[in-house]
């Protein structure tokens, strides 16, 4: 392995690559036309009343005054809720951001002089924030001014975040550019081999391990630079409620690492066992298509019928998004961590022997 | 001393077909060495097996003194290769593709006077795919020189290439040697292997059936020169009355000797009868009509 190879060969190929214009639109602007489409529909900003759930414990007529009150703001479209179902498990499904809980004991604390809620918020949105410093003053103003009354609102971040679709999109469309692995692989090594390029190639003493290693460095980087953009626009474009922690960010940039290697092993597979280009893109479009669409990527797997999760669970970009959500959406790095050691070693022993059957194939 | 290039006993089987079946020769320091044959003669294989790019049968097989089966990475930076077929990355330009051979093998070369002698540089940044035929082999032989090989492989080179650039890449393959380079050239035009291969070797269906500097072959298997004669309808009783051996071939009379002078002095008795010829062609065997009947033999023989 000599890196002024693997270096030359991935400017040649970064060139080639940037020149194509189907390899730009599939590797980057695909994943974030995705985005700016599921973004559009199911994304938040372009509400412009903020929707608040309202649930009423304690259904005297000074709370129902309350629920007017937050209605004539003119800032608030207020959905209630009814009493027997879970404020927080409600937001979620519905996605939305703020709620009020009236508290049964509203009207006896309103006797005693103190106007008591709970705002319920969504801490890393923005929007919310801004809406309970709203409500706040709404309240504020109308009790204070108009009856003496002491405001209470007791603030309550979401425990568990609210997700939102447009949150799902984001792993989901991650998982979604490790498949540009597929891609880099099952055209080239046919085109490669039919005409010879590799062989070509080699003459500047290129050998199969180098091409490799310069290939994924390549796609590590794209998809990287994709993910990034996918992660922005997602978060900027349409408030998704998703980060990456600093601690979980190494951990995220490995299971891409991960993911893309397996998916360039399973093209190098296909691609070595096909020998010409047009069987490689129906070969390529049956491994592509059940994944991208049941692994995750577009609807979260749970929403699926239960014979199409059971077929999701064979697919192995399912456990990539999996793991993505479980770091970027729940932050929850423990759940994840032993099936990302799990996907680490498989992703790279298939990566190990997919490489050694390149390197025995002769005519390359 | 050994050859640049040894070869002996050479073998390689497809399966079931055996492409070559035992070729030996030298190539020595500094010399044009041409595989002349008809298609599927065996010397693309032949060739490739010395490139390292494929594995032979059996036989001994050295390339400046190594195996190249083992040890071709070892010679990259003094072997040249033009495979038959060049190819390239369809949106990559013949000065990207110098530059990554020049990076890769650490090269001190210029990729601009390797372009300029090959005369492609018009086409320099042109993407392969949209090269013309001619301009894409150049750009394969540009590819071959880079390194200012001591030993360079030319499978076809002017395969494609018109006349003008055909002469001018003969200029490029005689300055090498001028330069003490050895090549081995594979062609279909014995014109050019006449004029620039010391050494040729006439492969057919995996033998070599003739091997000498093209002027040796032409005298070893030399059968006949010949004066091709017409004219008047009387010619054939004036050559059947002077007791000249003849024969029609379309609108000639053809008379053949082993010995030139023979035919000089045939030339001399027709004086008196110029008025009856209309073409009188003296012409000597080349190594193309070596070619042709010798591998038209064995074609004959086989059948
Ligand atoms: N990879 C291969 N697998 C099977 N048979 C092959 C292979 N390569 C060549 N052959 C066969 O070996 C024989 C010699 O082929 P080769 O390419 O060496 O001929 P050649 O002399 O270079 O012909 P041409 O002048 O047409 O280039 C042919 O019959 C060909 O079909
Ligand atoms: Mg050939």
């Amino acid at each position: 392995m000599k890196i002024s190879r693997v270096m030359s060969y991935l400017k040649l190929h970064s060139k080639s690559f940037l020149r194509s214009k189907s390899g730009v639109f599939f590797v980057i602007l695909l994943p974030v036309l995705f985005m700016v489409i599921f973004g559009s529909i199911f994304g938040s900003s372009g509400e412009s009343k903020a929707t608040v759930a309202v649930q009423n414990l304690s259904g005297t007529n000074e709370s129902w005054n309350l629920v007017k009150v937050i209605n004539k703001t003119g800032v608030f479209t207020v959905n209630l809720v009814s009493p027997n179902e879970n404020l927080t498990s409600y937001m979620a499904a519905n996605t939305i951001d703020q709620g009020v809980l009236i508290p049964a004991n509203f009207s006896t604390n309103y006797n005693l002089g103190v106007v008591f809620i709970k705002f319920i918020y969504n801490p890393s949105d923005q929007v919310s924030l801004a809406m309970s410093q709203v409500l706040q003053n709404a309240l504020l103003k109308y009790y204070t001014e108009g009856t003496g009354k002491t405001v209470a609102v007791y603030p309550a971040a979401l425990s568990t975040q609210l997700t939102k679709p447009v949150d799902y999109y984001i792993p989901g469309l991650m998982g979604f550019t490790m498949l540009n692995g597929i891609n880099s692989m099952i055209y080239q090594v046919p085109n490669y081999r039919e005409k010879k390029i590799f062989r070509q190639l080699s003459f500047a003493g290129l050998t199969k391990p180098e091409w490799l290693a310069s290939s994924t460095i390549f796609y590590f980087i794209i998809t990287l630079v994709s993910d990034l953009i996918i992660y922005l626009v997602g978060r900027g474009l349409y408030g998704a409620n998703i980060s990456i922690s600093p601690e979980n960010l190494l951990m995220t940039v490995l299971v891409i690492f991960f993911g893309l290697i397996t998916f360039m092993s399973v093209g190098l597979l296909a691609g070595l066992l096909t020998h010409n280009e047009e069987t490689a893109s129906v070969v390529g479009n049956v491994i592509f298509f059940p994944m991208l669409f049941l692994s995750g990527v577009f609807f979260p797997i749970s929403l699926m019928p239960s014979y199409l999760q059971t077929v999701s669970a064979f697919l192995p970009l399912t456990y990539f998004v999996k793991a993505l959500n479980g770091l970027m959406i729940y932050h929850n790095l423990s759940s994840v961590l032993p099936s990302i050691i799990i996907m680490g070693i498989a992703s790279v022993t298939l990566f190990i022997v997919s490489s050694r059957l390149a390197s025995r194939v002769d005519n390359m | 001393m050994p050859g640049i290039v040894e070869v002996r006993n050479l073998r390689k089987s497809y399966a079931k077909l055996e492409a070559v079946k035992g070729i030996s020769f030298e190539v020595g320091y500094g010399e044009v060495f041409s595989l002349l044959g008809p298609n599927g003669a065996g010397k693309t294989t032949t060739v490739e097996i010395l490139e390292g790019l494929r594995k032979r049968s059996s036989g001994d097989v050295t390339v400046m003194g190594r195996d190249p089966e083992k040890s071709m990475n070892e010679l990259r930076t003094t072997v040249g290769i033009l495979p038959q077929d060049f190819n390239f990355i369809y949106n990559i330009t013949p000065r990207e593709a110098l530059d990554y051979y020049k990076e890769s093998l650490g090269l001190e070369a210029d990729p601009g006077e390797v372009l300029a002698r090959v005369e492609l540089t018009d086409s320099a940044d042109t993407v392969f795919e949209k090269l013309s035929g001619g301009q894409k082999q150049k750009m394969g032989v540009a590819i071959a020189l880079l390194n200012d090989p001591d030993l360079v492989f030319l499978d076809e080179p002017t395969a494609g290439l018109d006349p003008v650039s055909r002469r001018a890449l003969w200029k490029v393959i005689e300055d090498m040697k001028a330069r003490g380079k050895s090549i081995i050239l594979t062609t279909h035009y014995l014109d050019e292997a006449e004029k620039l291969a010391d050494h040729v070797a006439i492969v057919n269906r995996g033998v070599i059936i003739a091997s000498g500097t093209p002027k040796e072959i032409v005298s070893m298997h030399h059968k006949a020169d010949r004066i091709m004669l017409s004219g008047s309808d009387k010619l054939q009783s004036i050559l059947s009355s002077m007791q000249i051996h003849h024969k029609r071939e379309g609108r000639y009379l053809v008379i053949e000797s082993d010995s030139i002078d023979a035919l000089f002095s045939i030339v001399e008795r027709l004086k008196g009868s110029s008025g009856d010829i209309e073409d009188l062609i003296l012409k000597r065997e080349t190594l193309e009509d070596v070619f042709v009947r010798m591998v038209g033999e064995e074609a004959a023989y086989e059948n």
